[in-house]
């Protein structure tokens, strides 16, 4: 007679896993989604091994550099870009701020403030297939999904953290053809030159354009009628800000890139394509960064 | 099998993953080699089947929840089970082939690590793509995802050439005695 508590047979153990794995594979994610919880413990285990591993990385292939012989040059233009932005940002916050004056006069609650906390990380690594930048700071510090990812050496927006861990978050590169919406709203302004040193009010020349990313680590503009735009923005060197309501309020007004190109579009006449490349090095190597976390202390920083 | 040793190894392999694979990458392609799979591969050449079957798959999940699939919300999740069951049927077919091979020579687990990648990938991508088709997850370019990780094998191949020699000398560490027997064997 066959003993009832005999232990199974390493061949039913082996089936058995085998169906789990494969309901667990092929089952969807409304009902596996709870499986994502325990990525946080097992990337806690690995941790001590992989930060070594990273230092390792780092000094084989650090993050890119441009070259030292351009670097007055490249903090001139970041300085620059930072001066261009702040005006930006202070004529759209005074702008805002009439309306809420109006508001106001009219009789309507003053809305909650929304702030940002500034937190420094570093680049971890690049998940290949997701295409993902993991970088330190994760929920524990604050970090939420759709806080942004600034260059820390420039006013270059890196793209959006679209998940995080308890020590680690996950980054969405704006050059990434998966990011949501992958329609990015932009301003154009003027390249920044003697001219627009001489002429401050040129800065403020702007053609609202709609960008894509490719695969190619550029983003292209949705086409673009030539007809009534002001000359002189359109052109490359002229430097592509952010300005687009689905993205936070913290990330306005940031680098996308420079224009690269300018092409006409044969088939479409009076209708030109623009080509925006981010400046510095790319994206996904990037060393330091600022995370701009929503709705923190503006003065907090990391 | 001594299952501390291997518990070591594939914390090492999972930390390579991780921290120093992109490293590796070939430009700013995603072509880089996988230390995770060198371990399934030389496992599967010298364990008995009753480890060497266990042991991918506790591979195939740390694989798993290293890597997330996009959904539309945004948030990436973890499809566990794909790297676990390509890992388990990429180590069959070692244990399979392994009677019919030189286990000694460098060139075998050049070879085996080589297919072990380009099938753990396979059948990661294929069940990935399968389930994108009634669920939420967002695959994109499932043919570029596979050409690439193809390229990855054979990367992953060459690496074995340096890593194989190394780990076929730690083989008392994991305590293989290479007493298994092969049907292919010189005279």
């Amino acid at each position: 007679m066959r003993n009832s508590r005999q232990s199974p047979s390493p061949a039913t153990l082996l089936g058995v896993t085998l169906l789990t794995l494969l309901v667990l594979a092929l089952a969807p994610t409304r009902f596996t989604r709870w499986v994502t919880s325990f990525r946080g413990p097992v990337e806690v285990a690995i941790a001590p091994g992989k930060v070594v591993l990273e230092k390792a990385s780092r000094v084989l292939r650090p993050p890119m550099v441009a070259p030292e012989v351009q670097r007055d040059e490249r903090e001139l233009r970041e300085q620059f870009d930072d001066l261009l932005r702040l005006h930006l940002q202070a004529a759209r916050e005074n702008r805002e701020l009439r309306e809420v004056i109006r508001s106001l006069q009219a009789g309507t609650p003053y809305p909650a403030s929304v702030g940002a906390r500034r937190l420094s990380t570093q680049r971890q690594g690049i998940n290949l297939s997701t295409g993902l930048v993991q970088v330190r700071g994760g929920s524990r510090d604050g970090v939420v999904p759709g806080t942004i990812a600034v260059a820390a050496s420039s006013q270059q927006l890196i793209g959006q953290v679209v998940a995080t861990d308890l020590a680690t978050s996950s980054i969405r590169l704006i050059t990434d053809p998966r990011m949501q919406p992958n329609l990015i709203g932009a301003i154009v302004t003027p390249p920044i030159d003697e001219d627009s040193l001489r002429e401050p009010d040129r800065s403020a020349v702007q053609v609202t354009v709609e960008l894509r990313a490719t695969d190619d680590g550029v983003l292209v503009s949705e086409p673009i009628g030539s007809v009534g735009k002001p000359e002189g923005v359109l052109v490359p060197g002229a430097v592509v800000l952010l300005r687009d309501p689905t993205w936070p309020d913290t990330a306005q007004f940031f680098t996308i890139g420079l224009v690269e190109t300018v092409e006409e579009l044969p088939r479409n006449p009076g209708f030109m394509r623009l080509t925006v490349r981010p400046t510095g090095p790319e994206l996904g190597r990037v060393g330091s960064m600022i995370l701009h976390i929503p709705g923190g202390d503006p003065e907090g920083s990391g | 099998m001594n299952w501390i040793v291997f518990t070591i190894f594939a914390w090492i392999a999972m930390a390579f993953e991780t921290g120093f694979r992109d490293a590796l990458a070939l430009g700013s392609s995603s072509i880089s080699p996988s230390l995770a799979m060198i371990l399934v591969a030389y496992v599967a050449l010298w364990a008995p089947i009753r480890h060497a079957l266990p042991a991918a798959i506790v591979v195939g999940l740390l694989l798993d929840f290293g890597d997330l699939v996009r959904t539309p919300g945004a948030e990436p999740v973890v499809v566990l089970g794909r790297h676990a069951i390509g890992c388990l049927l990429a180590s069959y077919t070692v244990v399979t082939l392994r009677g019919m091979m030189f286990r000694r020579n460098v060139v075998t687990i050049v070879v085996l690590a080589g297919v072990t990648m380009a099938l753990t990938q396979i059948v990661a991508i294929a069940m990935l793509k399968f389930r994108s088709l009634y669920d939420v997850i967002i695959v994109d370019d499932a043919a570029a995802q596979l050409g690439s990780q193809l390229g990855s094998a054979i990367y992953t191949a060459a690496l074995a050439f340096i890593v194989g020699p190394l780990l076929n000398r730690m083989k008392w560490l994991f305590g293989f005695t290479g007493s298994a027997r092969s049907s292919f064997r010189m005279p």
